[in-house]
């Protein structure tokens, strides 16, 4: 019951700032911040109970009760969300710290602590959430607030429309998100986790007739859930809103468009693994659709010029790389990538947002350079963020990017491809974040004498969580290195991949109404077979290859299960010697480019001048969806208001039948005379007639 | 109290007739406050002692009244009338509370009028005699007639007329199968007795049609709902939020209340055309909605799209659609409701609705920006909020029974955002540009007071929905048991 | 004794006067008389065949009829008084107002 704590304690700060915002007076900080670190407290714990063999699994309430539909607000930890917990309420936390320093003296302040803190309460119920509704809960409570967030300053024309972008895009995700629930429902009879995951398999060779086709039930809910995921994670066709999120303040790009919400489409298909694992074809969209985001937004983030733009396209790349390792099975390396990530990711866009603040809010990093001399702080970590994210040993990227790498090289022909396009990615991802880096702080000294004047070290609020994240950066890769010592992270989070039914068994709820009987409940719940086992050495259920979900990509799987066993090191470790060479090579470019002012960029951007404005134009998405969808839909929405709704229905349907009976009584009056004899003679006449049908007949 | 749900009918009358002897406008105000808080609270009890586990009326009285037709005064609530009548007695208050200053003409007699249509409103709910509720049904009309066309915009008479006589056409048509039907039951209008009579099915398709008619107007459905966008348009605040939130909801109740119970073969025979037009409600409405730029018409023409989940979920004969269906009324009703009040609280001060004049509000009026912000959430069906519990019941409901339908009206979500946003967008947020706008003053008390119990009951749906759902389960099941003994209904096989 | 005949020709004639008296003249004050001419001849008719009948109702209503005469009667002339004042007029034929 305690856990229920730690999504409870940011809504408590939520709450408090939201209905006392009028007396907050820019001191929001001291409920928020206090209670985030609490909650990242209590994350600890809770990652500190399941490590030690205690998953949680209860129900706090039934949300909606309806007959058989009985959804509930609950509470699932195990070890992948114990792992989410710790991510979320980390950066969280340091998040709020840092927006103490770069949010003063911002207009919202207190509305943007109150946002923020919402946004760690759905995010954590999300997380933590045991059923899909309250997964559905969290999912679009995230998306509010990052609506929110973005358009906190709301007088800009451009935030407006991207938070505007933004909602419309996920919802078109949601949609879908709720559709692949809806069939869960229609097909298991339940949205509970673990009921659904045990009963999944039984359908997987069902059908339904869609349009005319038979189509597989399970793929066709594992497509729908992945689109939602496509929405919530940037996925390549609703990805555009990303980038342009980055409107928002510097500190939610980081929390939000880096490090947590956009990775709740990876938490998703990984929390749904049993599902995916079912279809080959599902997984299979997932990991084409994975690596064609990584590419696409890589190809994008190498000509951009805002430094939020470039670190936004590498998130969305890094998250295709992500959904990529979903798409082939290696969910604990997708996993492991999005932990590694979410740390220096959330990192570099403090960072960045670290320089902005800095240089006079600036965002332009042509009209950066030289920023070196003004910020050390920010120029260490940085550096730290860039050669994890460009995944140069020993820092984080390396290992978890690497891992992805040698999961997608063991999983088959396309897996060789996957690799392919996954080292093309890392090579430009090691180029263009070090051509941010080499203009930001050497390159030619582009700064106004404005600027130059201001630039100065952000303040300590600031500067404390980027060396935190900075120093995670370097560590946290070490949990999942491969080659000495065990790799931690397949061992505490492979179990749950590797058990095809969600193997946290539901405790009473009067077991855990004091906190001090969880561990009991737990204790006893341990000798169920089901029950998770703790994450040491050489689980058998991990190494059993019977134990896992008889998948399509039960091979995949099985080379990530025997990968923590410690097999084919030797070809591990020659692609990733070469991969390290290809990120090096990446950054030797950018040095050799950036790193004085030099010629090279704009000559090769002319001669391959087609190319470059595509990349710059975002290969023109935004409009292509402007002429494909919102012009068309504004023109058909006016059009059809005007025609069929103004003149069809209402003047020539509606009007038209009072018209008809006007026209009739315009008619008629021509026998109104008004002259009383006349009436009185239609009366006698009428007599006459009505006497003399009564005397014939 | 023994009358209990008569007091709950009659009780704004008698303020009405009070208000008749009172000339001070001041006292009529407080008078009619007075009246409808009291009636909310009276109404309550109905909930608190309501028994969850019979289907059968409850509060019922009955009283001989027009014993030559077999007449007679004949009220009670089952777990589908009951959450509707706390639902009006619900919202009169705010009716009140938001004509206090905008209604500066004739104030008494508008009070007058909406006690008077409180009365009517919460009788066509309770009315357990069909000819009780057909006049109840038609009284209703004529205040409503009164405040558009007294109270209302430019165009009032235009709108006012439009909604009377498009309305009373449809009425006329329920009076005929009223008729048909007490002849055929052997002279009864007992709504219960009617429930049990059978009705060869040649003679249900018509009398389905001619109710059709009557309630499909009413809901609005399409191609019937373009009274709506006038009236909404010319009512006065409170003339709005009586209409959307409760006048559209009677449409919604007739076909609950007698086409599925009376008409249930007809009713599943006809269950693709109703699906049908009710998909194309949403979107339709949804698109119309966007194209809008006059806020009033915006949201009226969502009314239209919502309710096309209401009837979605009444004619997917299972329990998740009839409740989703139930609770979407419910909720229809105290989001649109809000919306309405909001836009009648910066109509007192800019006195225009056009889209065009507004802009930047989050900055000169920020806790109406909150209030706006969280109802069109909850209009756009975000959970958490009430308008998600109606709409995804409905959704999986509908999803169920006929999954193109589902998908179909499922499309509703993303274009319910795209307008509710685009509102939000222009409205709340973007540069407060406009010179008028930056003087504006945030809610006063008393337009805080209408908003806050609204936004709390926001959440305690959207997050508790549980009372609200336990006491019609047993009278939604008793409806689908109904349904259920009679052959497999047709569907729409396109996706099954 | 007159046979009953003779009073339903008089009445008839009677009524029949009347009739073309209100379909005919122009002078409200003339319609007004010949409408009071076919009420009465309505009343002989009754009063005959009450007598013919040996019932007292027809004469019960030829009160009934009376009355209500007399206060058609005041009415009309209070009508056609107020007609004349604003219209100058009593002639029907320009009385002409109660059409479209």
């Amino acid at each position: 019951m305690l856990y229920v704590l730690i999504p409870l304690l940011p809504l408590f700060s939520f709450i408090m700032v939201g209905l006392f915002q009028k007396w907050m007076r820019n001191q929001a900080h001291l409920i928020c911040v206090p209670m985030v670190f609490a909650s990242f407290g209590l994350s600890v714990y809770a990652f500190m109970q399941v490590a030690g063999g205690n998953p949680v699994n209860f129900d706090l309430y039934e949300w909606i009760p309806v007959g058989d539909f009985r959804p509930t607000f609950g509470i699932m930890i195990d070890q992948l969300t114990a792992s989410m917990l710790l991510l979320v309420t980390l950066v969280s936390s340091l998040v709020h710290l840092y927006t103490v320093g770069y949010m003063h003296g911002d207009g919202g302040y207190d509305r943007f602590f109150a946002y923020i803190s919402l946004f760690t309460f759905s995010m954590l119920a999300l997380v933590m959430s045991n059923n899909f509704l309250q997964l559905f809960f969290g999912w679009e409570m995230v998306g509010l607030c990052s609506y929110l967030l973005i358009v906190h300053w709301y007088e800009r024309k451009a935030s407006t429309n991207a938070s505007f972008k933004a909602f419309i895009q996920n919802r078109v995700g949601d949609l879908g998100f709720a559709l692949g629930i809806f069939l869960v429902w229609d097909t298991v009879g339940s949205l509970d986790y673990g009921t659904v995951f045990a009963a999944i398999g039984d359908h997987r060779n069902d059908t339904m007739n869609l349009l005319g086709t038979q189509v597989n039930v399970v793929t066709m809910i594992a497509l729908l859930l992945f689109v939602g995921a496509v929405g919530k994670s940037a996925q390549f066709l609703l990805h555009s809103w990303l980038p342009d999120a980055m409107e928002g303040p510097t500190p939610i790009s980081a929390l939000i468009h880096a490090a947590t919400m956009v990775t709740a489409g990876i938490f998703m298909v990984s929390r749904c693994h049993p599902i995916f694992n079912l279809s080959e074809t599902a997984m299979m969209v997932v990991a084409l659709t994975g690596a064609f985001t990584a590419l696409f937004g890589a190809t994008i983030a190498l000509t951009q010029n805002d430094i939020k733009k470039v670190v936004a396209y590498s998130t969305m790349s890094q998250l295709g790389y992500m959904v990529m390792a979903c798409g082939i099975g290696a969910y604990v390396a997708g996993m492991f990538h999005l932990l590694t990530h979410g740390v220096f990711k959330a990192l570099l866009f403090l960072a960045a947002g670290s320089v902005i603040h800095a240089l006079s809010a600036e965002q332009d990093i042509r009209k950066m350079g030289q920023a070196k001399k003004y910020m050390p702080t920010t120029y260490w970590t940085m550096l730290w963020g860039s050669l994890a994210l460009a995944g140069i040993f020993p820092f984080a990227g390396f290992f978890s990017k690497d891992e992805i790498l040698w999961e997608a090289w063991n999983a088959g022909v396309m897996g060789k491809g996957l690799w392919l396009i996954g080292v093309i990615v890392a090579f430009m991802t090691a180029f263009y974040t070090f051509r941010v880096f080499f203009m930001v702080f050497y390159g030619k000294d582009n700064m106004t004498d404005e600027m130059r004047s201001h630039a100065h070290e952000s303040p300590r609020v600031i500067t404390i969580p980027l060396v935190v994240l900075a120093v995670g950066a370097l560590f946290v890769g070490w949990l999942g290195n491969p080659m000495f010592g065990p790799n931690l992270s397949h061992n505490f989070l492979g179990p749950v991949f590797n058990t095809p039914v969600s193997h946290v068994p539901v405790t009473e709820h009067a077991q855990l109404q004091m906190p001090n009987l969880v561990g009991e409940a737990f204790a006893e719940e341990g000798h169920d077979p089901h029950a998770a086992p703790a994450p040491h050495g050489e689980d058998p259920q991990a190494a059993d290859p019977h134990a896992m979900a008889p998948a399509a990509h039960g091979a995949a799987a099985a080379g990530g299960a025997e990968h923590g066993g410690g097999h084919n090191k030797t070809m591990e470790f020659l692609l990733m010697a070469f991969s390290l060479a290809v990120a090096g090579s990446g950054i030797f470019m950018a040095y050799a480019w950036y790193y004085r002012p030099n010629e090279a960029p704009a000559k090769l951007a002319a001669s391959y001048n087609g190319l470059y404005q595509g990349s710059l134009n975002k290969w023109y998405w935004d409009e292509l969806y402007d002429a494909v969808f919102v012009r068309p839909t504004v023109k058909f929405a006016h059009g059809l208001w005007r025609v069929a709704d103004e003149i069809v229905i209402d003047k020539v349907l509606v009007d038209g039948v009072a018209i008809t009976t006007r026209i009739g009584g315009e008619i008629l009056k021509f026998f109104q005379t008004g002259r009383v004899q006349h009436y009185a003679m239609v009366m006698s006449l009428g007599i006459f007639v009505i006497l003399g049908g009564f005397f014939l007949f | 109290m023994d009358h209990l749900l008569t007091w709950v009918i009659f009780l704004p009358l008698i303020g009405a007739g009070i208000a008749f002897l009172v000339k001070d406008h001041q006292t009529v105000k407080v008078l009619a406050l007075v009246t409808t808080i009291a009636d909310f609270l009276i109404s309550l009890p109905l909930w608190m002692k309501f028994d969850h586990g019979t289907a059968n009326f409850q509060f019922v009285e009955k009283y001989s009244w027009i014993p030559t037709f077999n007449i007679n005064y004949h009220i009670g609530v089952d777990g589908i009338s009951l959450l509707l009548i706390i639902m009006t007695t619900f919202l009169a208050p705010f009716c009140v509370l938001c004509s206090w200053n905008a209604i500066a003409d004739r104030n008494r007699e508008f009070m007058i009028n909406i006690m008077v249509m409180q009365t009517a409103m919460v009788g066509v709910f309770a009315a357990l005699d069909m000819a009780l509720f057909y006049i109840f049904w038609e009284a209703m009309l004529i205040p409503m007639y009164l405040i558009v066309g007294v109270w209302g915009g430019v165009n009032r008479i235009y709108a006012a007329l439009k909604f009377f006589i498009y309305t009373l056409a449809g009425s006329l048509l329920l009076l005929v199968a009223m008729i048909y039907m007490f002849f055929k039951a052997g002279h009864t209008f007992d709504i219960p007795a009617l429930m049990n009579t059978p009705f060869a099915p040649e003679a249900q398709f018509w009398l389905f049609l001619a109710m059709f008619v009557a309630f499909a107007i009413k809901v609005p459905m399409f191609p019937f709902h373009t009274w709506l966008p006038h009236a909404h348009v010319q009512a006065p605040t409170a003339g709005s939020v009586i209409l959307a939130s409760v006048m559209l909801k009677m449409g919604a109740y007739g076909f609950l209340r007698f086409c599925l119970p009376m008409l249930t073969e007809a009713s599943l025979s006809l269950t693709p055309f109703i699906l049908t037009l009710s998909v194309v409600a949403i979107i339709y409405g949804a698109y119309m909605a966007l194209a809008q730029t006059d806020i009033k018409k915006l949201i009226a023409y969502s009314s239209v799209s919502h309710m096309g989940f209401v009837t979605i979920g009444m004619f997917v004969y299972n329990q998740l659609g009839i409740e989703g269906a139930i609770m979407q009324m419910v909720n229809h009703g105290v989001t649109t409701g809000a919306l309405f009040l909001c836009v009648g609280i910066i109509y007192d001060r800019r006195h225009t609705r056009d889209l065009s004049e507004y802009g930047g509000l989050a900055k000169t009026m920020p806790m109406f920006a909150t209030c706006f912000v969280i109802f069109s959430m909850a209009s756009i069906g975000l959970p958490g909020t009430n308008g998600f519990i109606g709409e995804f019941m409905v959704l999986l409901g509908a999803f169920t029974y006929d999954r193109l339908t589902g998908v179909l009206a499922a499309t509703g979500i993303v274009l319910g955002a795209v307008y509710m946003l685009y509102l939000v967008a222009r409205m709340i947020w973007s540069e407060c540009s406009n010179p008028e706008n930056q003087k504006l003053t945030d809610l006063s008390l008393r337009e805080f007071t209408i908003l806050a119990p609204l936004v709390v009951l926001t959440f305690v749906i959207g997050l508790y929905p549980a009372p609200f759902l336990e006491v019609m389960h047993v009278s939604v099941e008793h409806l689908i048991n109904q349904t259920a003994g009679l052959a497999g209904a047709p569907q729409i096989a396109l996706l099954k | 004794m007159i046979p009953l005949s003779s009073y339903v020709i008089l009445s008839a004639v009677l009524f029949f006067i009347g009739v073309v008296g209100v379909l005919m003249r122009r002078s409200i004050i003339v319609v007004l008389l010949s409408i009071e001419l076919m009420l009465n001849a309505v009343n002989i008719n009754f009063v005959a065949f009450s007598h013919y009948l040996e019932s007292i109702t027809g004469q019960v209503f030829v009160f009934f009829t009376l009355t209500v005469a007399a206060a058609e009667v005041a009415v009309g002339l209070a009508l056609l008084i107020a007609i004349y004042r604003n219209r100058q007029t009593v002639n029907v034929e320009e009385l002409d107002m109660m059409k479209w």
